[in-house]
């Protein structure tokens, strides 16, 4: 049978002389040259064999994905949620799906697909409460998001992939409060393949033990301590300083024993005396001591003080001493080695997460110029997140005031704002934005460049308030282009307060 | 005060910096005068200029003036101001419209109603008539000539082979095609271009461009018989190969069909070399249930039909091109209504290929048929896409079909309706609705 296929095989190559096309007798086109007859023929043929297509029978397709527990997002809020996920104002992104987990939302279906292949990185936590049943109906149509179908079972420890085996960690030890029973469970997955897991992985579970982090599993992360690799090291080093009860915590306050002390003075400040070792130990440098160096620019023995202060919870010099840690931060700038005692302190602050200590070093820097020469923004600028907001507060409106001291490129405060990564109140917002549009037209080149980033921070509530109180066009050149990305950012977050 | 939503204005916007350029402008701080009504949306907008710039807006049509000198259309500080109506309507206080705003929508009233007349200049009709039959006469030789190498290059095609024309350089295409725009035939030379894209773009290549190839021969084989064709099909083959039809005519003599319009789908193209940009959208008929298809031409950033946003309904006259299966279309008159609705469609596949199976039976060369198919379930078999009936049949997705994943997911293994192209191969999906909810694929 002559077949629109066939035609374009035999045409393939050419055709010669003498082609003849049976097709042609039936429709009576009768044709001296092969080139017209091959061309009316596949016209004919092709016409046919379209007009003439059938559907072709699917029987079994895949049942349909159960109905929804949770709500559907307004047409409102999906509008919206593509044009961030899309790319247009990307950096709500996790704020996006954040409030729309909490406030029972699902995404909309169409961006199940997007949001899958995102939700595989770092938005995964963010991502998995807003899929729904549909995006878990679709996750099991699709091997390469394996990783979001629920439940997990141990099974997926044996065969999947890395990602799904921290997830199940994850979620074993998720919870507030953490069950034992299922964070107990979680640590024996963990050891029971350790021998066989690549150090990719080991790294990786390590840093899982971040969730419902306890003393029971003080021993297994201490052996970590011995691991070859650094990356395990040091994610178990990080873990082990959170925990004051630790055997790492204890050894490294007797080596610190004859290395510090308080002491107290009638007149002037107290201070630290401090007398370096001499050396290490093999103990002491796989308690993270050694190694390499902080900062070159400090002697070796210095850079070995900073790491063992970096290695205890700063609180426990408090109770030690009995002292508050603004009254030690002091006692550590009368010291000669104030810069190692400082960075230390800073360290140890940050791994520990303590609240008390990053607000008092953050108000010891932006107060003492002394204490910023060795704390630099980069420094203070990862202490900051463990900010209390209310800390915040407090210490924008002690550092700003109108008309006096406001904010501006040299007012050490815009670094630790820029560098705060959560949200702020109401009332830190109204101070800084208050200074902010006093300033607005002047040369603070940074402070303009810093508005896009507090919108992001700035209760979207705020959004009609900070969209007046500028100070005229005329007065703002420069800043125009700034402000409008700020007022339109700010407006975008308060549009999607309310269609969610 | 019935202004769009923020997706259609964004759907507006000529390009992304002008997009940008306008969400930076949509804050009240800008604005002075700002005021709106049932007929529009105005405001003024300060620029680097010393006079503020005047931006007005036609609600009717979302046709725009501003008094700034930028080339854009619609320029920043009108999607500014569409933007600002989108997000924050308390900023326009419902009042009467200011003189300079009443008499623009006034103005644009009377040409809405009464479509300007072509001043052609005062001659004897006698003279005018003979010169215009010179003219036709002289274009007719012309594309003689013309479809006589046309004919011949499509042969010796034939002779050498497929694979010969696989490893063709552009020029082999280009310098035809070049030729048929000589010989004042830019259909022809529009076919031979889809044709140069056509080997190695999917594994059945060969049989579409073979088919192409007799669909063009067919089509100059036609032309030599023109006379004898039906009104329909000589309109068809004229139009076809490029004759273009008098619009102002058309409109003048022929009947509209009054229905509430809505817009499925807009497809823009834009040709990079020429920088002309070709819109096509695609209307359904809430009573008379009939697609249309409309299509506008641009320059660049020049305006193109304001009013043919997807999502909305125009209430108005439409009238056909002439042809055997009449598609191509254009208003008479039409107003933007509220009336938007879900259109309806085949639920059986084999009923929707019957339907297509007589439309190629009127017009041969038909490129795509547009179709509403009814409760289809998309469904995905080894690597290929399919769109399945509730009897169980299925029509294969277009390879090119870029969001099936999309589509797979909206449906969730139910039923949804889908606006889409069939080629006589594979379906197209353009737009869906499920849920009470529209989706451009």
């Amino acid at each position: 049978m002559t077949t629109l296929k066939s035609l374009a095989q035999s045409a393939m190559l050419g055709i010669g002389n003498g082609f003849t096309l049976p097709v042609l007798e039936q429709t009576q086109l009768p044709h001296a040259d092969p080139a017209a007859a091959l061309l009316i023929c596949a016209v004919v043929t092709g016409t046919a064999e379209l007009g003439g297509r059938m559907p072709v029978p699917l029987e079994n397709i895949r049942a349909a994905c159960p109905p929804e527990s949770r709500l559907q997002m307004s047409e409102r809020a999906a509008g919206l949620f593509k044009r961030v996920l899309y790319g247009e104002y990307e950096a709500v992104l996790p704020e996006f799906l954040q409030l729309a987990g909490e406030s029972g939302h699902i995404a909309p279906p169409e961006t199940l697909p997007a949001l899958l292949g995102l939700g595989k990185k770092e938005l995964r936590k963010l991502v998995l409460p807003v899929l729904g049943e549909r995006g878990r109906w679709l996750a099991g149509c699709n091997p390469a998001w394996a990783y979001a179908l629920a439940p997990l079972d141990e099974e997926a420890w044996e065969t999947g992939q890395l990602e799904l085996r921290v997830r199940l960690l994850e979620d074993l030890r998720a919870g507030m409060p953490p069950s034992s029973q299922r964070v107990a469970k979680a640590r024996s997955l963990v050891q029971s393949t350790w021998e066989t897991d690549s150090p990719e992985a080991h790294a990786a579970f390590v840093a899982a033990f971040a969730n419902g982090l306890s003393m029971d599993d003080e021993p297994f992360l201490d052996t970590c301590l011995d691991d070859r690799r650094k990356e395990v090291r040091d994610a178990a080093l990080n873990l082990l300083v959170r925990l004051p009860g630790s055997n790492l915590v204890a050894r490294t306050l007797s080596r610190l024993e004859p290395v510090l002390k308080y002491k107290s003075k009638l007149i002037g400040s107290d201070g630290l005396e401090v007398s370096l070792p001499e050396k290490l130990d093999a103990s002491a440098k796989r308690d993270g001591t050694g190694g390499v160096a902080l900062r070159k620019s400090m002697g070796e023995k210095a850079n070995w003080l900073a790491q063992m202060l970096a290695s205890i919870p700063p609180s426990i010099w408090c109770r030690k001493w009995s002292r508050p840690p603004e009254k030690l931060i002091q006692a550590a700038l009368a010291s000669e080695w104030k810069e190692a005692l400082l960075l230390g302190l800073l360290l140890a602050a940050e791994r520990s997460g303590d609240a008390e200590w990053a607000a008092a070093l953050t108000d010891a820097a932006l107060k003492q110029t002394e204490v910023r020469k060795f704390l630099a923004g980069a420094d203070l600028g990862r202490l900051v997140r463990h900010l209390p907001v209310k800390k915040l507060e407090a210490l924008a409106q002690s550092e700003l005031t109108p008309l006096i001291n406001e904010l501006n490129d040299k007012h050490p405060l815009l670094g630790v704002l820029v560098d705060y990564p959560h949200a702020w109140s109401l009332k830190l917002a109204r101070t800084v934005m208050g200074s902010v549009q006093r300033q607005a037209g002047g040369a603070h080149w940074m402070l303009m460049r810093a508005l896009p980033g507090f919108a992001m921070r700035i209760p979207p509530a705020l959004a009609d308030e900070f969209a007046t109180g500028w100070p005229s066009s005329e007065k703002t050149s420069g800043w125009e282009t700034w402000i409008d990305q700020f007022n339109t950012l700010l407006r975008f977050r308060k549009d999607i307060m309310e269609a969610l | 005060m019935e202004s769009l939503t923020v997706s259609q204005v964004e759907a507006l916007a000529p390009d992304t910096a002008s997009l940008k350029a306008g969400q930076g402008l949509a804050n009240s701080r800008h604005w002075t005068g700002l005021g709106g009504s049932n007929a529009g949306l105005w405001g003024e907008c300060k620029g680097s200029g010393k006079e503020p710039y005047k931006v007005r807006v036609d609600l009717s049509n979302n046709g725009s003036d501003c008094s700034c000198p930028s080339r854009k259309f619609p320029c920043k500080h009108v999607l500014g101001l569409m933007l600002m109506a989108a997000n924050s309507p308390g900023n326009f206080s419902a009042s009467t419209s200011p003189g300079w705003v009443s008499e623009w929508l006034e103005k644009r009233a009377v040409r809405q109603q009464a479509p300007a007349k072509t001043t052609e200049p005062e001659s004897d009709p006698a003279v005018r008539q003979k010169e215009a039959a010179s003219r036709a006469a002289k274009r007719e030789k012309l594309a003689e000539n013309g479809l006589d190498a046309l004919e011949r290059w499509l042969k010796d095609m034939a002779r050498q082979g497929l694979a010969f024309a696989q490893a063709a350089p552009s020029s082999y295409w280009d310098e035809q095609a070049a030729r048929m725009i000589d010989a004042k035939l830019p259909g022809a030379a529009r076919m031979i271009h889809e044709m140069a894209a056509l080997p190695g773009s999917r594994p059945d290549w060969d049989e579409i461009l073979l088919l192409r190839m007799g669909r063009l021969y067919l089509l100059a084989q036609a032309y030599r018989k023109l006379e004898t064709l039906p009104e329909a099909s000589y309109q068809d083959v004229r139009t076809l190969l490029g004759w273009s039809v008098n619009q102002d005519e058309l409109l003048a003599t022929t009947p509209g069909l009054q229905d509430d319009w809505l817009v499925l789908a807009s497809q823009t193209q834009d040709d990079e070399k020429t920088g002309l940009r070709t819109q096509v959208n695609w209307l359904f008929g809430k009573n008379s249930q009939r697609i249309a298809q409309i299509t506008n031409f641009a320059f660049r950033t020049l305006p193109i039909d304001t009013s043919l946003i997807p999502g909305i309904s125009l209430r108005g006259e439409l009238v056909y091109f002439p042809g055997a299966f009449p598609l191509r279309a254009v208003f008479k008159e039409k107003h933007i209504s509220a009336s938007v609705f879900e259109p309806g469609g085949c639920e059986k596949w084999p009923v929707f290929l019957d339907a297509y199976s007589a439309a190629l039976g009127l017009n041969p060369w038909l490129d795509v048929f547009p179709a509403v198919l009814a409760k289809g379930i998309p469904a995905q078999v080894g690597q290929g896409w399919f769109l399945r009936d509730v009897q169980g049949q299925a029509l294969p997705l277009a390879l090119h079909f870029r969001s099936p994943w999309e589509l797979f997911a909206l449906a969730g293994g139910t039923p949804l309706t889908v606006f889409g192209l069939w080629d006589g191969f594979t379906f197209l999906p353009l737009t869906a609705w499920i849920d009470n909810r529209v989706i451009w694929l």
